[in-house]
């Protein structure tokens, strides 16, 4: 295997020992906010996953929908495996920020989720559609109807990502406005937050780029297997 | 040179991983029966089926009597002039009549006239009132094959005619009804493009074309096909056609309406007597008009048999649906909840929950149409979408709760 | 303390999950890298030349 091939597995690791420390930091090193300004302030810690995780999903949303408008609009096969690398990686970061908001609104609101909160909903619905797209395709033989089907729905989706960020402002329901400015009035408290999630930013950026690669690779190497079987078929 | 009806102009077609047709290029002309006969998998049923505009192109241009019909840059416009369509697949609905259904093929070509006298050519004169799922499959197909010709027959203007294995069950006899009519309808000026590899079939055509080469066959002069249609515009056929499928089967009663049914039950069950939260209880009542329209339109459901949905989609722009209806289903499952959860009759609720039925199945429907394309639209996991239509309905509640 | 031991129980079961999603990721791009280097000699395809044949 030469070094090109392992460049994926590097940032990959990488990228895991990154959010490892971030969460040692999180749990550790970081201060905890004013006992008021939460209904349970531990569980506000969740946010050192959360926002890196949220970040990262909306990489992975601007990548699925960068390789679904190649794909449709370009056909090109590049754009197919951004499509797909975007949309598994969407929903892994997607399942990790709902999951940790399900976790963190359980212990502050009581509810795991609520239903008329537009931004709640509209990123749900976007990790759906990653699900949709990531389970649909495995579902259907690789082909034309299949990229332009769901490439089609990898651009529907990605409206939701502007309205996602408009529904933070205007329809602000529970979902709380940014982080760092709920914690303390302390300057210092407030930059070692924000440093903590400068580093987990950072390291799930790096985690989920390795992912993209990996499974762009991936792709890539399954429609080399799928002609390289047709040719030993003896078909075309 | 007679006038072109038909015109492929450098087609490139891909299905699947492969590219069907590269640089294909036809012209048909009144008084042309052409006939595909290409080995299996050479690209027969994608010609016919993109002359239908069913499937999209990589590259170039189809046009029906001179007019762009669909072209590589997504353009996909209503021919000018109804034409005749047979797919491989029957696209007929087993709960439609044989008379319903042709009746409607004549109505997309705003004409009428007596189906008796073809029927009983192709044998099935005694079987005009019978529902199309009581049929063998040889006769289905004599329903399929006719609902192909007829645009042809009722016309004295040339049309054209779109065959995809006509043959196939065809019995001897309606076999020769067939090429009679095809021969007669020639004669008339009707153009014809056939996949076929009948010997029969083949013999019938003026030129014979393997997707790389063709040739021409002379044929010798038939008595001329005297045109039946009376013309008769009928306005609103898709709904017209969408109530009708829904009279017929009850499908908006056995899928739609037995879950709202079922969730108003349910919920009653859960019902807490003292409850005084209004958003609760409201959401009750608007719950079932929601569910209904989860379920999706079930005009679709039923035209998913046999690619009907495809034949529709060649011929029109707005397909069957239970748009009509729905709205009134869910004004009377909204009623009936509020009587039930509220002990009263609320107008508003009611109002809301037709809009709620109505928008939904608009939704549902947009969604499922979607994924038609797919190799296999029945596996994909379409219902996870549905989701995004939960969050306007809770809105609503709570608008609706506020008033 | 109890909220402390809900955020680690929330924490290790993501860990957990993004690891082992890491791991079949990895093992799947190698499994499929000898599929297919086994397919390819067997049909005498040069690696070189392959990624033509993939468009």
């Amino acid at each position: 295997m030469n070094m090109r091939q392992r460049v994926p597995e590097i940032f990959l690791g990488l990228g895991f020992v990154g959010i490892m420390s971030t969460l040692y930091l999180g749990m550790n090193w970081a201060p905890s906010v004013s006992i008021n300004a939460f209904e349970s302030p531990a569980a506000q810690r969740i946010f050192y996953w959360h926002v890196p995780a949220a970040w990262s999903a909306f990489i992975a949303f601007g990548v699925l929908f960068i390789g679904s408008a190649l794909w449709f609009f370009k056909r090109s096969p590049i754009g197919w495996r951004l499509h797909v690398a975007g949309a598994e990686a969407g929903l892994a970061c997607g399942l990790m920020t709902v999951w940790s908001g399900c976790v963190w609104g359980a212990a502050e609101w009581g509810t795991p989720w609520d239903w008329t909160d537009v931004r709640l909903n509209t990123f749900g619905l976007l990790t759906l559609l990653a699900l949709f797209l990531v389970l649909g395709r495995q579902s259907q033989p690789d082909g034309v109807e299949t990229r332009d089907t769901f490439s089609t729905f990898g651009l529907y989706g990605f409206v939701l990502v502007p309205l996602t960020y408009i529904a933070t402002r205007i329809w602000q329901i529970r979902h709380p406005g940014p982080v760092i400015a709920a914690g303390d009035d302390s300057g210092t408290l407030q930059s070692s937050m924000a440093l903590v999630l400068l580093i987990g930013a950072l390291s799930f950026t790096i985690f989920i780029i390795g992912h993209m690669m990996i499974s762009m690779r991936i792709t890539h190497l399954e429609q080399r297997l799928e002609q390289a079987q047709k040719a030993l078929d003896g078909g075309n | 040179m007679a006038e072109s009806l038909l015109s492929l102009v450098d087609l490139e077609v891909r299905r699947g991983m492969s590219t069907v047709l590269t640089g294909f290029n036809l012209e048909v002309a009144s008084k042309d029966v052409v006939v595909l006969h290409g080995k299996n998998g050479s690209g027969k049923s994608t010609v016919i089926e993109s002359c239908a505009r069913l499937l999209p192109l990589e590259k170039g241009v189809i046009r029906h009597h001179g007019s762009l019909i669909v072209d590589s840059e997504g353009r996909r416009n209503l021919a000018k002039y109804p034409f005749g369509l047979t797919l491989q697949s029957n696209a007929l609905l087993g709960d439609e009549t044989i008379e319903n259904h042709l009746s409607t093929v004549c109505s997309l070509s705003n004409m009428k006239t007596d189906l008796l006298p073809i029927l009983e050519a192709y044998g099935l004169g005694h079987r005009r009132h019978d529902r199309i799922g009581q049929l063998s499959g040889g006769q289905a197909r004599k329903v399929a094959v006719i609902a192909g010709l007829l645009p042809a027959m009722l016309s004295s203007q040339p049309r054209l005619v779109f065959l995809d294995e006509p043959d196939a069950g065809l019995d001897k006899s309606a076999l020769s009804a067939l090429i009679s009519d095809i021969g007669q309808l020639r004669e008339a000026g009707h153009a014809f493009l056939i996949a076929s590899h009948h010997s029969q079939i083949m013999e019938c055509a003026t030129r014979l074309h393997d997707l790389e080469g063709e040739t021409k066959q002379p044929q010798p002069t038939v008595s001329s096909w005297k045109a039946i249609g009376v013309h008769e515009k009928k306005g609103m056929l898709s709904t017209r056609v969408g109530q009708r499928y829904l009279r017929s089967t009850r499908a908006g009663i056995a899928r739609n309406g037995l879950t709202a049914l079922l969730v108003l039950g349910t919920l009653l069950a859960l019902l807490d007597p003292v409850t005084e939260s209004r958003t609760l209880l409201f959401g009750f009542v608007l719950a079932a008009p929601f569910a209904a329209g989860l379920v999706g339109d079930p005009v679709v459901y039923l035209m998913r048999e046999q690619r009907a949905v495809d034949w529709w989609r060649a011929h029109a722009n707005r397909l069957p649906s239970a748009d009509l209806s729905s709205p009134v289903i869910g004004f009377i499952l909204a009623s009936l909840g509020a009587i039930l959860f509220l002990n009263e009759v609320n107008w508003t609720l009611s109002f809301l929950g037709a809009g709620i039925l109505w928008s939904t199945l608009i939704c549902v429907r947009f969604i499922e149409l979607s994924t038609l394309r797919l190799a296999r639209p029945n596996a994909v996991f379409i219902k996870l979408l549905i989701p995004i239509l939960i969050l306007p309905w809770a809105l609503i509640v709570e608008y609706a709760a506020t008033l | 303390m109890e909220g402390t031991n809900y955020l680690t129980v929330a924490y290790l079961g993501m860990i957990a999950a993004i690891a082992i999603w890491t791991w079949t990721v990895v093992v799947r791009s190698r499994r499929i890298e000898a599929r297919l280097e086994a397919v390819e000699a067997s049909i005498g395809i040069d690696p070189a030349q392959a990624d033509e044949l993939s468009k």
